[in-house]
């Protein structure tokens, strides 16, 4: 018996660190480990939320997946997308505070404006998008992040960033409309940096896990 | 009771070693106990959570089974079960360290309250000590396949090192999410537990436990009777032993956490530390 079980113990331990080891080597399982579970605020593990200024979401209004040129950029930082038509009031008062937020200059002559700016060492880019005047692909990117209750109205603001879902960071989105409930320039850009500031603390907590 | 010394220092270097990520110090390891990495100041991954990882990705896509994450937890824990048994439990555990130091309450209250030292005692305690391996294929690996749900959704050692913490030191970042109510009344039963039943936890519901407690049948050290025959029956290995376990009849008993407190209590020198 004892022999048994010295013949089990042997095999045993070399069957296991030499799986162990080829894992490590030849597998990409540790890095994985440390990124996307060690290094990234388990929420679900916490039982928590973290408080936002809007409500954020992980699941696309038309169960469509997150557009490239969205994509593309949140592998960088946080990405603020306004939507606006060419005869829309309220989307030129918006714009003047974006403009300024974002240290840019652009006309309603302008289909689509895309720029990066630096906040305390956090990129954020804006995309700006006339609904009138670019290709049906941004066009219809409004259509994955509205809200039922206000459809494709315009101005809409989406801020993208990340979030921890379920063991994985995935995207993580919230969208504002109109003049965010605002009455003056002051207050508008207030709350256009509250949401900013909301996807850069989501995107600082999460990009650990982000591939 | 030297040795026992030791062990508190070994589990207190263990709670810190575990704990390393307060200096950055993380790493892509799983512990090889029962420890939560939402804990801020956590250096490693939880073992269980990588586990439902691996399982939960069939439920939202089929072909989404990733075994890498499924045998990495276990070649881990398998590694040191086959080296030490359920000594880790004993001796590195974090929560066996907090339970530890709540055993000595228990095991008043057991005085104080016969019926519990008699539940401890009785075939529904050794039922019960089923139900970890329940909690280990129910909520580990069934229900995040089936239903999403997790164990680590309702974990009290998550809680307990995580939720608590983060909430501290993150005033006002966090509001509760769906399942902090239950985690909380699962909270408040653990304590109970462990105040009224010596390592209620490690015997009844531990899932990392339920891994480790087969690899005591083959493990490298394990604790025996060497000689039955000079067994004077005295049963105060049996009295002392946290796990509640029948020490004198004892063969590599899967419940053991080589913790020695039946080696240095018994009388005639003949339960030990074996190896091989």
């Amino acid at each position: 018996m004892k022999k048994e079980v010295v013949a089990v113990q042997i095999v045993a331990i070399i069957a296991f660190s030499s799986v162990f080891g080829g894992m490590l080597f030849y597998t990409d399982v540790y890095d994985d480990v440390l990124s996307n579970i060690v290094s990234v605020t388990c929420l679900s593990c916490l039982k928590l939320q973290p408080v936002t200024n809007v409500e954020f979401t992980f699941d696309t209004h038309n169960s469509e997946s997150h557009p490239d040129f969205v994509l593309d950029d949140l592998s960088k930082g946080p990405v603020l997308i306004g939507y606006r038509t060419t005869v829309c009031e309220f989307c030129d008062e918006m714009d003047e505070v974006l403009e300024d937020i974002f240290e840019v200059s652009y006309t309603v002559d302008d289909g689509l404006i895309v720029k990066s700016k630096d906040f305390n060492g956090a990129l954020v880019t804006y995309i700006h998008i006339n609904k009138d005047l670019v290709s049906d692909e941004l066009k219809d990117s409004q259509e994955i992040y509205m809200e039922d209750i206000f459809e494709t109205s315009v101005p809409m603001f989406t801020m993208v960033t990340i979030g921890y879902h379920r063991g994985f960071v995935e995207p993580y989105y919230a969208t504002a409309y109109g003049t965010l409930d605002e009455d003056n320039f002051n207050d508008r850009k207030a709350a256009v940096l509250e949401l900013i500031t909301d996807g850069i603390n989501l995107y600082e907590e999460n990009k650990a896990g982000y591939n | 009771m030297k040795f026992q010394i030791k062990r508190w220092i070994a589990q207190i270097f263990f709670f810190f070693s575990a704990n390393l990520g307060m200096f950055g110090l993380k790493n892509g390891f799983c512990y090889p106990f029962f420890y939560c990495h939402a804990c801020p100041s956590s250096a490693s991954a939880c073992p269980l959570r990588a586990l439902e990882i691996s399982v939960f990705k069939i439920y939202e896509k089929p072909s989404g089974f990733d075994i890498r994450l499924l045998l990495y937890p276990f070649l881990i824990l398998g590694s040191v079960g086959i080296l030490t048994g359920r000594a880790v439990c004993g001796w590195a555990c974090p929560f066996g360290l907090l339970q530890r130091a709540t055993g000595g309450v228990a095991r008043k209250l057991q005085t104080a309250f016969p019926f519990l030292k008699k539940f401890g005692k009785s075939k529904a305690d050794q039922y019960l000590r089923y139900a970890k391996y329940f909690t280990l294929i129910g909520l580990v690996f069934l229900t995040p396949i089936l239903i999403g749900f997790m164990f680590t959704d309702i974990c009290p050692n998550g809680f307990l090192f995580g939720t608590i913490p983060t909430m501290i030191l993150n005033p006002g970042k966090y509001i509760p999410a769906t399942y902090f109510y239950v985690a909380s009344v699962i909270l408040v039963l653990f304590f109970i537990l462990i105040f009224t039943i010596e390592r209620g936890w490690c015997r009844y519901f531990c899932p990392v436990g339920a891994i480790l407690a087969p690899f005591n049948k083959v493990s490298f050290i394990h604790v025996s009777v060497v000689n039955k025959k000079e067994c004077i029956h005295c049963n105060a290995c049996s009295d002392i032993c946290p796990m509640g376990i029948d020490v004198p009849n004892m063969n590599r008993d899967p419940e053991c956490i080589l913790c020695g407190k039946c080696v240095n209590v018994c009388p005639k020198s003949i339960i030990k530390y074996k190896k091989v």
